[in-house]
């Protein structure tokens, strides 16, 4: 007894004398990173400004090597990435912005800016944008797009993107069937590609591949809003403006494509990113409508051979709609204004042309430098094509307050309920709307 | 004078043992709740820092006029109980087992703990793929066992999502039942089940006479926490279903963690999670006054 | 309080009688029936974390098939090699190591004596105090989170492991405690009575007869501990950086909004587990050796 007692001691001494080691020794690795961020004063014999940048997790080296180039190049700025996970990156920046301790510069979602803009945390670049030669190579409408109401500019966009009509080249010629080119012809065709193609009496593949779940709503939007003949998000007094009949026939002949026709995997009112792309590469789904990211993820395991895309077919009205959007980077506004100049070098050094190009390879990102776009690896790219013809004309969907909010919870909740037959298409969108009486 | 000392210095003693405890918890928690109970009662939303209105119980009154708050006070109480119930009845058997002498018996020990270290967001991952209407593993082997005629998207359907996310809950949680009832049946004196043997009990005479009285008072302390526990679980749901099918696998603890990090509503948020609190604390109080019950019994 | 001798069995004459030639055929049965259960146990625990490491060691091209494939046609390890050549998963380990280590070094010593004064004295106040720790493990973490990290913020701890050990002890302490009262309360006062009438102190008598008695609870508790702090995720999130991030956060980044890296997901799953496995197949005997210390258990 007596002696499991001693050992028991030493281990506990010596495992809290390890763990107090280690945690001291980080502790002093951390106070550089942490002197950054909270002691706001740059010395003036250290000539290097640090700037803290938590960036979007890019799922490769991408942004580790865009930023030590950028560190190289500039020898009197230095800035230091932190990746955050994509699970806690919403909750992380507005936790850390509202207790004013967040990072100097930071990648948000376009739908954040308004709690950004509530919280007060982002800088207006407007002013800076004049100095900067690279504005005039963003590409026609995207700035339009970041551009608030009352015409400012809080966030450079460098990940933009749009959505594309995907389908399996193989399936498609198996069957003898061509790409749809208009919205009616996209449900004969999932109507016709949904079949039993091994004859075991249950159907196992599908025309088309839908998302009920998390973020469906972009896919959503294009659907319906391409199925109104004068497509709209909100009306002229800022209002929702899916309640009019119109937009119920639109939306209802999105929920028929689960609930009437059956074109769908039964899993698609929870189906989100990860599972549409994986219906598609395993050809489940024949045919789906996703972002160019999509691309970036199939072509490798499946090949050029049987993935192909087209863009999206016109709407009602002629034209394309599209969502369009995601990244940009922003500065925070509660930062000295030495280090404001220094960050705004950074963002704006992110969506000039050679870092665009970067960003963009791989099928990351439609490319937002115009300058880029007659360069031969985008124009001669199918998909890389596909999203630009969708991207012109190309209305969006407008940035609003509830915004965050409604993707989040409001849209799948009431969507899925739709689906399940809880309510019909004039309640579903009557709920939709409710968040922006 | 020097007794009077003496006296005193062991009154407090307790106090001291006490102290450190009480620091660790409280020195935390204290603020953030005192928050809480401030905010339930005005419309605090966090992007919206000027104008914070008073409003008395307008959250709470609001709360309960939402069909999916009480679509999920129905839900937790399904799950938090299905979840104990089949946590504790497998991990009570686990430990059982896990208690005998037997070929392998260290090996299987420590197998069976795996499901309780294997990280959340793999767990919800893997089931999410495993329970997959399409290529999902679960699917093909419950069809070529002849359990379902045809595939079937667990987590898209109204009816199995809410069962699906229970069973994996189960799963990760009958490790930390096997452990605590193991640990506790050790605290059983050897000589009771000699005695027993000696006087030729069976084998489920024992266990309903010996056993079962003795873990009691844990099974009931770590019921009681895991009661608490399984209710306050975000991660696992948040994950595999969001809550959804619309709102079919909804519970408390998500609609909280929307409402306060999506929307950023603190106030309903709060007097959400303030809700929960007087829920379990009603439960609570029953099961303390059960477990002074069983306590009892011994004195 | 004390049930040494309180609940002696009540022999029934008519069990003892039993017939020799059944007796070995139930033997026989139950023991088998008896494996068969254990392996149904073990596969059932073992089956998603098996999934996960042939997943592990299969080819990115071979994830989504129609028909499922149950052993990869193609064996690699290399996602094991990237994994630790190309992050810093095996750091974020050590962290998610010093962080569990703390914590439960920490809610322990701090619980046990919790537990000590309510399971060995009485005074006013007793039964309040022992429900408040119960009513505080009953704040949602969600709202915890927002207020503790402005508190954070303020004492300069963000990024710090320190952090995490103090959010995760407010968490662990009141269940050790309960616990720990429950274990401490078994162990009959008279043990430590007659150590002190040998000239022993009361200190000693605690850390001589009380803690090696009360070892499965300790463990059990110590465990708890560990695989909390082991295991958190929205806290861990929060409150790290780049260099103290513990595990859960390292696996969470190769869960990207349009890119999961199963392969180093997979990966990292299986190695995250280890640790944990390997270090309780050393203490699972303390586990199983209570009141009778010892004696071999049977």
């Amino acid at each position: 007894m007596k002696r499991w007692t001693s050992y028991g001691l030493c281990l506990i001494v010596s495992l809290s004398l390890l763990a107090g080691c280690g945690l001291n020794g980080q502790e002093g690795k951390e106070t550089k990173i942490n002197t950054v961020s909270e002691n706001k004063s740059v010395k003036k014999d250290d000539k290097k400004i640090k700037l803290v940048y938590w960036g979007q997790d890019s799922g490769d080296t991408t942004k580790k090597e865009l930023v030590e180039q950028f560190n190289k190049t500039h020898s009197n700025i230095e800035v230091q990435l932190e990746e955050i996970p994509w699970n806690a990156q919403h909750d992380k920046l507005i936790a850390s912005l509202a207790a004013q301790s967040g990072p100097d510069i930071f990648d948000g979602k376009m739908i954040w800016l308004p709690e950004f803009l509530g919280l007060n945390a982002v800088e207006d670049l407007t002013p800076y944008l004049d100095k900067w030669q690279g504005k005039n190579d963003m590409i026609k409408g995207v700035m339009d797009i970041v551009t608030t109401k009352d015409g400012k500019v809080y966030g450079l966009p460098y990940d933009l993107v749009s959505q594309i009509l995907y389908y399996r080249k193989d399936i498609f010629q198996q069957a003898g069937l061509k790409p749809p080119s208009s919205y009616e012809e996209l449900l004969v065709t999932a109507k016709k590609l949904t079949v039993d193609s091994n004859k075991d009496g249950k159907i196992d593949q599908y025309g088309f591949g839908m998302r009920g779940g998390r973020f469906g709503h972009e896919t959503w939007a294009t659907f319906v809003l391409s199925n109104m003949s004068e497509p709209a998000f909100f009306d002229n007094n800022n209002k929702a403006s899916f309640t009019n009949t119109e937009a119920v026939q639109a939306n209802q002949l999105w929920l028929d494509l689960y609930s009437k026709h059956k074109v769908v995997p039964d899993s698609s009112i929870t189906d989100s990113f990860n599972e549409i792309v994986g219906n598609l590469q395993s050809g489940v789904t024949a045919m789906t409508i996703g972002n160019i990211k999509m691309a970036g993820r199939l072509l490798p395991i499946l090949g050029k051979d049987k993935l192909g895309a087209v863009p999206l077919p016109p709407g009602k009205n002629g034209k394309r709609i599209n969502f369009v959007g995601d990244w940009e980077s922003y500065l925070n506004k509660d930062i000295e204004p030495e280090k404001k100049e220094a960050g705004f070098t950074f963002i704006a050094w992110l969506s000039e042309k050679e870092q665009i190009k970067l960003w963009s390879n791989g099928l990351r990102s439609v490319p937002v430098a115009n300058s880029l776009r007659n360069d031969p690896e985008y124009a001669n790219d199918e998909f890389q094509q596909a999203a630009m013809l969708s991207l012109e004309n190309a209305a969006i969907i407008p940035v609003h307050s509830k915004m965050g909010e409604w993707t989040e919870i409001i849209w799948p909740q009431v969507t899925q309920k739709a689906l399940l037959g809880q309510y019909t298409s004039q309640q579903m969108m009557e709920q939709l709307s409710k968040p922006f009486q | 004078m020097r007794r009077n000392g003496m006296l005193l210095w062991k009154q407090a003693t307790p106090y001291f043992l006490l102290l450190p405890a009480l620091i660790a918890m409280f020195g935390i928690v204290i603020y953030p709740i005192i928050n809480a109970v401030k905010m339930s009662f005005t419309d605090y939303i966090l992007w919206k820092p000027q104008d914070v209105k008073f409003i008395g119980f307008g959250n709470y009154v609001q709360l309960l006029q939402d069909e999916n708050f009480l679509m999920s006070l129905k839900n937790t109480g399904i799950w938090v109980f299905f979840c104990l119930l089949f946590q504790f009845v497998i991990g009570f058997v686990v430990a059982l087992v896990l208690n005998q002498d037997f070929r392998g018996r260290a090996l299987s020990r420590t197998i069976i703990l795996i499901p309780w270290v294997t990280p959340t967001v793999l767990i919800t991952l893997m089931f999410r793929w495993m329970y997959d209407g399409n290529y999902g593993v679960l699917n093909d082997i419950f069809y070529k066992l002849g359990l379902i005629s045809q595939y079937k998207a667990f987590l898209s359907l109204a009816e199995t999502a809410l069962s699906a996310v229970i069973a994996v809950k189960v799963w990760q949680g009958i490790p930390f039942f096997a452990i605590m009832i193991l640990a506790a049946l050790q605290t059983i004196p050897k000589e009771m089940y000699e005695a027993a043997h000696v006087d030729g009990a069976s084998k489920i005479e024992t266990f309903w006479t010996i056993t079962l009285p003795y873990v009691l008072p844990t099974i009931l302390i770590t019921t009681l926490l895991r009661t608490i526990w399984i209710a306050n679980d975000v991660d696992l749901v948040y994950m595999m279903t969001g809550g959804g099918p619309g709102n079919s696998s909804m519970i408390l603890s998500v609609y909280t963690y929307q409402l306060a990090q999506k929307s950023l509503n603190f106030g309903m948020a709060s007097a959400a999670a303030i809700l929960m609190t007087l829920i379990l604390v009603i439960l609570v109080m029953v099961f303390l006054k059960k477990i002074r019950q069983a306590e009892g019994k011994f004195e | 309080m004390m049930n040494s001798s309180a609940r002696m069995i009540r022999p029934k004459q008519e069990i003892r009688v039993k017939e020799s030639t059944w007796k070995f055929n139930t033997q026989y049965v139950g023991v088998v029936l008896f494996y068969l259960l254990a392996f149904f146990l073990v596969s059932i625990a073992l089956f998603p974390y098996l999934w996960t490491f042939i997943t592990s060691i299969k080819s990115v091209s071979e994830l989504y098939t129609k028909t499922v494939t149950y052993f990869p046609k193609q064996i690699t390890f290399e996602n094991y090699v990237t994994l630790i050549q190309t992050t810093n998963f095996l750091g974020s380990m050590w962290n998610s190591f010093k962080v569990a280590t703390y914590t439960t070094i920490v809610s322990l010593g701090v619980s046990t004596l919790a537990a000590y004064a309510f399971s060995r004295y009485n005074f006013p106040l007793k039964n309040l105090l022992r429900g408040s720790f119960v009513i505080i493990y009953m704040i949602p973490p969600v709202l915890i989170l927002t207020p503790l990290f402005e508190i954070m913020k303020n004492s300069g701890m963000i990024g710090h492991s320190s952090s995490l050990v103090i959010a995760y002890a407010s968490y662990t302490v009141p269940y050790a405690v309960w616990l720990l009262i429950g274990f401490l309360t078994d162990i009959p006062i008279a043990l430590e009575e007659s150590a002190m009438i040998d000239g022993s102190s009361r200190a000693g008598a605690f850390f001589r007869i009380i803690l090696p008695l009360a070892a499965p609870g300790l463990i059990a508790a110590g465990i708890y501990c560990f695989i909390y702090a082991w295991n958190e995720f929205i806290y861990a999130a929060m409150f790290t950086n780049q260099v103290s991030r513990t595990l859960p956060v390292a696996l969470n980044s190769f869960v990207g909004q349009y890119v999961i890296q199963w392969e180093l997901l997979t990966a990292g799953g299986v190695l995250a587990g280890m640790p944990v496995a390997i270090l309780f197949s050393f203490i699972q005997k303390r586990l199983v050796q209570g009141m009778t210390a010892g004696a071999v258990k049977g």
